[in-house]
């Protein structure tokens, strides 16, 4: 039985690993910066925390402080001096300060007696084999090998962040080396459906595109109306051939959809929405609407996860 | 004090008291993973600061409560009560002077 019901077909799938990956997709080169400032923030996290007698800048400095203006009337409150969240000047005159000593400091023209009650100061460990041995990472006991690990994890996010955002061109390119044949009226309801989707997403953002002029929605957004239409068109007739090469993937390697798949994937919905209405759920999330998403889906993640592997192997 | 992790059970409990800012995430968006490490920063800095974390795919009942329409969403709580909404990838020096004026003011 056909569950992807189209009139439109694939006369011939170009395979999209037949497409140099090397001419769309940069490779991955490590970001010195972002790996110092991961170091850092290593270091800051396992630094040591010790208890000092004088304030200095940076210190962690708990304080009582009380005067006529309320802000500076407080039992105990602790801040980082020199930032200035609590207020500039008053954290300026702690510095020096002795612990459990009594001042009275000018602020604002108001006089502030203050005591402090702990200084506190984070001292940076060393970047050693030794220190980096006692930070707990898996498999990482140098600090060579916490470079490779810190890099490798960067090369993660990239390969995720990449992966995903190239499948939907990958597919685009495909489509264009590709041969349909494509139905005028399924065309025309992909239109339909476009456009749609466009004019939700303007009133998501505040505009009704019924009720507004090219102008203001060139201000708005960048872009006019009929620009706007052609690349939502696009991108949804795209979609629409990505998705007829799919369910020949899909009748190709046998892939099946059953009603049991479709149950639990209803009840997935329902738990995602927080609804024990099935009745209501079963109108929104049709059969056909699964098996679309199912189709869309399976091509998408197919290429997803070839340009994956690329990316790590590359 | 540090980064806590909400779920259903405990997001009420854990925004109850004192000065709390609660990160509304979603583990597949980019700008909240440059969030996150926004506030792991601040969390060295700012030991007495707690913040809670909501992944809201998980927890998509915290965010319905929330009003919380998209991710990153980070909301300002002092003993429970929200003092301001922000919507979007706020910077270091943003979430400075919240701090600045709901934790300090």
């Amino acid at each position: 039985m056909d569950l992807f019901k189209t009139k439109s077909r694939v006369i011939s799938a170009y395979d999209f690993r037949d497409i140099d990956l090397s001419t769309i997709i940069p490779p991955f080169e490590a970001d010195s910066e972002q790996l110092e400032s991961d170091i850092q923030l290593l270091r800051k996290q396992n630094c040591r925390r010790e208890n000092v007698d004088t304030v200095k800048r940076d210190d962690l400095v708990t304080l009582s402080c009380s005067s006529s203006i309320k802000k500076f009337n407080k039992e105990k409150i602790t801040l980082r001096t020199g930032k200035g969240l609590f207020n500039k000047e008053l954290e300026e005159k702690l510095i020096g300060l002795r612990l459990y000593e009594s001042a009275a400091v000018q602020v604002d023209g108001e006089t502030v007696e203050v005591k402090i009650l702990s200084i506190t100061r984070n001292v940076l460990p060393e970047l050693t084999d030794e220190n980096v041995k006692c930070w707990g990472i898996d498999n990482v006991s140098t600090v060579e090998e916490l470079k490779v690990y810190l890099t490798s994890v960067q090369k993660s996010a990239y390969i995720d962040q990449v992966s995903e955002g190239m499948a939907g061109e990958v597919q685009r390119l495909a489509n264009e080396k590709s041969t349909f044949e494509l139905d005028d009226r399924e065309i025309e309801n992909t239109k339909a459906e476009s456009k749609k989707f466009l004019w939700s997403m303007l009133k998501t953002n505040g505009i009704d595109p019924d009720n507004s002029t090219d102008e203001e929605i060139q201000m708005a957004t960048g872009m006019t109306l009929s620009q706007h239409k052609d690349f939502m068109e696009g991108m949804f007739i795209e979609s629409f051939k990505s998705d007829l090469i799919s369910y020949e993937l899909i009748k190709k390697n046998n892939v099946v959809f059953t009603n049991t798949d479709y149950e639990n994937a209803l009840l997935e919905q329902m738990k995602f929405m927080e609804t024990d209405n099935e009745e209501e759920t079963r109108k929104t999330f049709t059969f056909d609407i699964f098996i679309k998403q199912k189709v869309s889906d399976y091509y998408f993640n197919m290429v997803e996860s070839y340009i994956k592997d690329y990316l790590r192997k590359n | 004090m540090s980064i806590s992790i909400a779920n259903d059970k405990n997001y009420k409990e854990l925004i109850s008291e004192g000065f709390v800012i609660v990160d509304f995430y979603s583990t597949t968006c980019v700008p909240c993973k440059m969030f996150s490490r926004i506030l792991e920063e601040l969390t060295v800095d700012y030991p007495f600061i707690n913040i809670v974390k909501v992944n809201i795919t998980d927890y998509p009942r915290i965010g319905i409560d929330n009003q919380i329409e998209a991710v990153p969403t980070v909301l300002f709580i002092n003993d429970g009560e929200e003092k301001e909404k922000v919507v979007g990838l706020m910077d270091e020096d943003e979430v400075l002077e919240k701090i600045s004026q709901y934790y300090y003011g």
